[in-house]
């Protein structure tokens, strides 16, 4: 399948008066057509950064530092302000976090939907109202909410607003950040349905970023985990949960007590992210890693290797500077 | 002669099963509005609820469902409405003045949802340690700094020294709940009612907390009632799991059984919608619609019933009766009114 987005070295942060926080670093990855990559890691670890930054949407402090990102053949970084305006909304839309947040006050809903609509395209003159009322319809709110204002509509109901006004423009892709954790179980379980029907129905790709993987591996097709502002692995999510390779993916993945089954204690994991207004010697999960090889995670960082087709991982367990060491064959004596 | 064999009854019995607290047909209602705007919400309505001995108590559910409402009330930050709350064989009254809360707390102590603002960030993680056993009298003088370095290292947070003299911003969110709940623990309370204790932090550290309340219930015999809306997490955590839907709870039992085999067809939707990865990578349809109703203008009978799809029309009569399924094990649906489903 063709890609739709090419991430090539992409690094961004924050500048402040004193330090530079140095939030993503050198990630890179490619989105396919129809694609549901999921964007996983804890809060921190600079995943809603990426998110802004790939679409020019960080605002100061927030800044892109250097990186490619070639959008539908475009090049988004060096597009100038009048160029961006024209595909921004229309070939990607952002879902962002809190959506509830998001919808103004004091405008009708009808009105939000549109306003993109009408700043884009003369395509739905004289069929507004219905192309409103369809889209409503798309993402399952009755339309007699059509000229109700924000506060008279429920959290689920919001969200699926924003959702719509995601659609509004069929775009290429729809970044969606977090856009279910403000929800209760059920009704986030019912969102997440909807958008995989509309996804295979209008063909979109979804950057899906949250912190709770085990809703992930169930829904995306690829994951990517993230820590310390760089990906570390990323596989097909049937892969990354069957055979998760780097320590970090692994605790996150235990850090989810499973539904079913027998009980059973599990471990977190120790420690906390590094601070990342500072330079980070070796490995960023050094300090937290229980599986760390002295003298060669703390001084080497580890770059993403393609261990089988489609699964990369930044580990020195799995790449030759870890073999050299001998490391392997320590494993095993344990 | 009597009188010793009566007390060794009743220390055997203490020691076997003893329970706690007994919460009885608890209501809270809220007023709202004024003049012709009054209305009442109708948070808590009737739940009933007793915890054992180093027993944890899951109380699960969707946001506006009451289980907090139901802690606060159970902690007297709230007064009830009606019903009863029994602490050790003892009853509550239902207005009590400072002393006889004070007491009341040095049993009943609370964790709330958001350790960024449950600490006051002007004083330092000692002093917030301190002020519970000084207005309770626990310790006096110089032993309170002894108990304050204990608390600490308890809950994870050692070397004490380091911590002590620290202020709530230089602390990470797991820190700060660590600290919330060395202050719980500073009384050496027997219930502690945790209020979503994990979802304001991170994940990879959710575990780690919940790992530590765990241990802390054995090594200083408490009970907890768990809030919380993650089935998962209410699954690891509790003996057994109750589950609440506006205002009622509509079925309580040991956890193993609720989780595996649910029989509320609430219980069977929120195990549908929970994420679990470890039964198969694909996800569970669920074709349920619907929201919980509004806490002002409940239905008369079933609170699920706009929502159920085994809905009949005598769910619409009356609020179904709690109907024992199995050992320990109850359901409020008339689908299973001869204990069996029908």
């Amino acid at each position: 399948m063709k890609t739709l987005l090419r991430v090539e070295k992409f690094n961004a942060g924050y500048t402040l008066k004193h330090t530079i926080v140095h939030a993503v670093r050198d990630v890179s990855f490619e989105l396919k057509e129809r694609e549901f990559l999921g964007i996983a890691g804890e809060s921190g670890c600079g995943k809603s950064t990426l998110a802004f930054g790939l679409t020019r949407m960080l605002l100061p402090p927030g800044k892109v530092f250097s990186g490619k990102v070639e959008f539908d053949g475009k090049d988004l970084l060096n597009m100038n302000d009048e160029e961006l305006r024209k595909i921004r909304w229309k070939d990607f839309s952002i879902v962002f976090q809190a959506s509830m947040n998001v919808l103004n006050p004091v405008m009708k809903v009808k009105d939000q939907i549109l306003d993109a609509i009408t700043y884009h395209t003369s395509d739905y003159n004289g069929r507004l109202e219905k192309r409103a009322r369809d889209l409503l319809a798309l993402v399952n709110v009755s339309e007699k909410y059509l000229n109700a204002y924000p506060h008279q509509l429920s959290g689920g109901m919001k969200q699926r607003v924003v959702i719509a006004m995601a659609l509004a423009l069929n775009p290429k892709m729809i970044i969606m950040d977090e856009p279910t954790t403000a929800l209760d179980v059920v009704v986030q379980k019912k969102i997440l349905q909807e958008i995989d029907e509309l996804r295979k129905k209008f063909g979109f790709s979804i950057i899906f970023i949250t912190h709770d993987l085990s809703l992930l591996v169930e829904i995306s097709d690829t994951i990517a985990i993230m820590y310390a502002g760089s990906i570390v692995e990323k596989a097909p999510s049937n892969v990354l949960y069957r055979h998760s390779l780097h320590p970090y993916t692994y605790g996150l993945m235990n850090s989810f007590p499973p539904l079913v089954g027998k009980k059973k204690r599990l471990h977190g994991i120790a420690g906390r992210p590094p601070d990342l207004s500072h330079e980070i010697k070796g490995c960023p999960f050094y300090e937290r890693c229980p599986k760390r090889i002295k003298g060669v995670c703390d001084r080497v960082k580890p770059e993403l290797v393609e261990i089988e087709p489609n699964h990369t991982v930044a580990c020195h367990l799995y790449d030759e500077a870890g073999e050299k060491d001998g490391y392997r064959a320590n494993r095993d004596e344990e | 002669m009597m009188k010793l064999v009566r007390k060794m009854d009743t220390e055997q019995i203490e020691t076997k099963n003893k329970t706690v607290v007994e919460i009885e047909k608890l209501v809270k209602e809220f007023r709202i509005g004024r003049f012709t705007h009054a209305r009442v919400v109708h948070a808590v309505n009737g739940i009933d609820i007793d915890i054992g001995k180093k027993e944890v108590v899951g109380l699960v559910g969707e946001s506006g469902s009451g289980k907090t409402t139901v802690a606060r009330v159970v902690a007297r930050l709230y007064e009830p409405t009606s019903g009863r709350i029994i602490l050790n064989g003892r009853e509550i009254p239902k207005r009590m003045n400072r002393k006889a809360l004070l007491d009341y707390r040095k049993h009943v102590q609370m964790i709330f949802q958001d350790p960024f603002s449950s600490l006051n960030p002007l004083h330092t993680v000692g002093y917030t340690l301190e002020r519970p056993l000084k207005v309770h009298e626990i310790v006096d003088g110089n032993g309170r700094k002894e108990r304050v370095k204990e608390l600490l290292e308890i809950c994870g947070l050692a070397p004490a020294e380091k911590y002590i003299d620290k202020y709530p911003y230089e602390l990470s969110g797991g820190e700060r709940q660590r600290v919330g709940i060395a202050r719980a623990l500073a009384v050496r309370p027997q219930l502690i009612l945790a209020d979503e204790p994990t979802s304001m932090l991170d994940v990879s550290i959710r575990l780690d907390i919940m790992n530590l309340m765990l241990d802390l219930k054995e090594r200083e015999d408490i009970s907890y009632l768990f809030i919380t809306h993650d089935l998962a997490a209410a699954h690891y955590m509790s003996d057994r799991i109750a589950i609440m839907y506006a205002g009622h709870l509509v079925e309580i039992g040991p956890a193993d059984e609720v989780i595996n085999e649910p029989k509320h067809p609430y219980t069977q939707l929120l195990r549908k919608a929970a994420p679990k990865p470890e039964s198969g990578l694909k996800p569970e349809e669920i074709d349920i619609g619907g929201e919980v109703p509004d806490l002002t203008e409940l239905p008369s009978g079933c609170p699920f019933e706009p929502r159920c799809p085994f809905a009949k029309p005598k769910c619409r009569e009356k609020l179904p009766d709690m109907v024992k399924v199995s050992e320990g094990h109850f359901v409020r649906c008339v689908l299973y009114s001869g204990g069996e489903l029908q």
